[in-house]
């Protein structure tokens, strides 16, 4: 019902868009003719095998490379996209309170300020005990943790997610994507969330775009339908193991 | 209680050694009365350092002042040297060859130099030959350590717009600090090593000097105890060296760093 109701209070309008993009790093062609759009509180799923470009584009996205050609419109407000890498990327000189503060330094907030944002993500994300823990001190999944809270410090618009879970467990895989899609729910963020896991892009995104291996093309798109399911057994359900199965059938094909 | 054991075993073996090392070679030398002159027991060794132990400890003082001055200004020098070179790429490439011929020259054929420029004091030129021998494990190791910044943490700075300044003072600096400790450990070393190679080429006497001068003045009259309680001080002045930074960069590191969870 939640999800229905916050569903329905998100814009159809574009927020980004791509227009036949490339991109090239020297002679080579990484991503080709790429087009896409990108709706406000949507959570788009990139899946592709390794080399197709998945990266690179989250790279395009946060403005952090050029475009070789194409166009890419970007609505976002600048400095609203956050980054969560496949590995924490957590500094290690500094305790996790810290690390999650440092984006709200950059950007020059006040120090009560800091402090205030950075305890309520400490506290969303369960974290608070090991705030002046140093990194080499915490478990692979609370590294994972903070560099969510990192991410979501600053209230941004857009989250770009780099494969974020592939070095954890299942378990604690499951845990953690739980979590993401709540939050995403709660605070009507964009999501781009590339993946290997089909079953992770399945349950969290509403959108699906597939790539071809090397250079990377859109080779699918599956619009996810989940509205009216409760998300615990949305995971068990036929809906949820046929769209796995359609993702796997479109990449297995591509592969040929 | 296991870690206890440990330590006090790590002491203790070494120094059980080194006393029968002492034992053994106090025998021979009465056994085979090998003349003072050759080869002296540890005991006249002990008895020439307690009869110059003011000119010893004069000397010591001057030869740690050099290496602590010359480790000082290559501290210095070298991290500007290697941020310059890290931020400004043509800094890099204009510098750079110079830097690695300072490192290939070796410091013995420029002190002779260095002598006729600075004649009037002689100190100076130690400093400079020391400073020359241990410049550059500090240029190389901080700008290995600048340039090994994790990628990742680079482009999460990145997103959030900082300038490079602060990005100088809260990732680049901090992700180099290990990288420059290991140099530094290395260049106290050199510091030492650069000082008492220009003295025993510079024959510097009278109040500044040091001891290095007394090891050459002991081996021209043949005071082969001195000489061996000279040798002696500079062994100790090594382990004091570089064990003194590794205790700096233990408790700069220990916290967080992986190579520091033992000192």
């Amino acid at each position: 019902m939640l999800y229905q109701t916050l569903l329905n209070t998100r814009s159809h309008v574009d927020f980004i868009k791509l227009d036949n993009v490339s991109k090239m790093f020297q002679n080579l062609t990484v991503l080709k003719k790429v087009s896409m759009e990108i709706h406000k509180g949507e959570f788009i799923g990139i899946l592709g095998p390794s080399g197709c470009g998945k990266s690179t584009l989250l790279t395009l996205l946060s403005g952090l490379e050029k475009i070789s050609s194409g166009v890419l419109h970007n609505n976002s407000t600048k400095g609203k996209s956050a980054f969560v890498f496949q590995d924490s990327c957590l500094m290690p000189w500094k305790t996790l309170e810290q690390n999650i503060a440092i984006p709200l330094e950059i950007l020059n907030l006040s120090r009560q300020e800091i402090e205030e944002k950075v305890n309520k993500y400490l506290k969303i994300l369960d974290l608070y005990k090991f705030r002046k823990n140093y990194p080499r001190e915490l478990s692979g999944g609370m590294k994972m943790r903070a560099s969510i809270a990192r991410a979501l410090v600053t209230d941004p618009e857009v989250i770009l997610m780099d494969e974020p879970f592939a070095s954890l467990d299942q378990i604690l895989r499951e845990r953690l994507v739980d979590e993401i899609y709540e939050i995403y729910l709660r605070k009507n963020l964009t999501g781009i969330f590339v993946t290997h896991n089909i079953a992770e892009a399945v349950f969290l995104c509403n959108r699906i775009y597939i790539f071809s291996f090397h250079p990377g093309q859109i080779i699918g798109q599956i619009q996810i339908n989940k509205s009216n399911m409760d998300m615990k057994k949305y995971r068990n359900s036929d809906v949820f193991h046929q769209t796995c199965v359609k993702i796997r059938t479109i990449l297995e094909n591509s592969n040929e | 209680m296991n870690r206890t054991k440990i330590n006090l075993t790590s002491f203790l073996y070494p120094l059980l050694f080194l006393i029968f090392i002492l034992l053994f070679w106090e025998f021979l030398i009465i056994y085979f009365k090998i003349p003072k002159y050759f080869l002296p027991s540890p005991s006249n060794v002990l008895n020439a350092f307690i009869l110059n132990i003011k000119t010893f400890l004069i000397a010591t003082l001057v030869t740690l002042s050099i290496t602590f001055l010359a480790i000082t200004l290559s501290i210095i020098s070298g991290v500007l040297i290697a941020i310059g070179v890290f931020q400004y790429k043509i800094l890099d490439k204009t510098i750079s060859p110079y830097i690695v011929i300072l490192q290939t020259t070796p410091i013995v054929s420029i002190i002779p130099l260095l002598i006729i420029w600075f004649k009037s004091n002689t100190f100076i030129t130690l400093v400079i030959c020391a400073w020359i021998a241990c410049i550059f494990p500090i240029i190389s190791n901080t700008l290995i350590g600048l340039k090994s910044t994790d990628k990742s943490l680079i482009k999460i700075f990145r997103i959030y717009g900082a300038s490079q300044t602060f990005m100088l003072k809260k990732l680049y600096i901090p992700s180099a600090l290990p990288y420059f400790l290991s140099g530094l450990k290395i260049s106290g070393a050199l510091a030492l090593i650069g000082g008492i190679s220009a003295e025993f080429i510079a024959g510097t006497g009278g109040r500044a000097s040091g001891i290095a001068y007394i090891l050459l003045m002991a081996g021209y009259n043949l005071e082969t105890d001195k000489l061996f309680a000279a040798l002696f001080i500079i062994t100790v002045l090594g382990i004091f060296i570089y064990s003194l930074f590794n205790f700096i960069s233990y408790l700069l590191l220990k916290q967080w760093h992986d190579s520091s969870t033992n000192f």
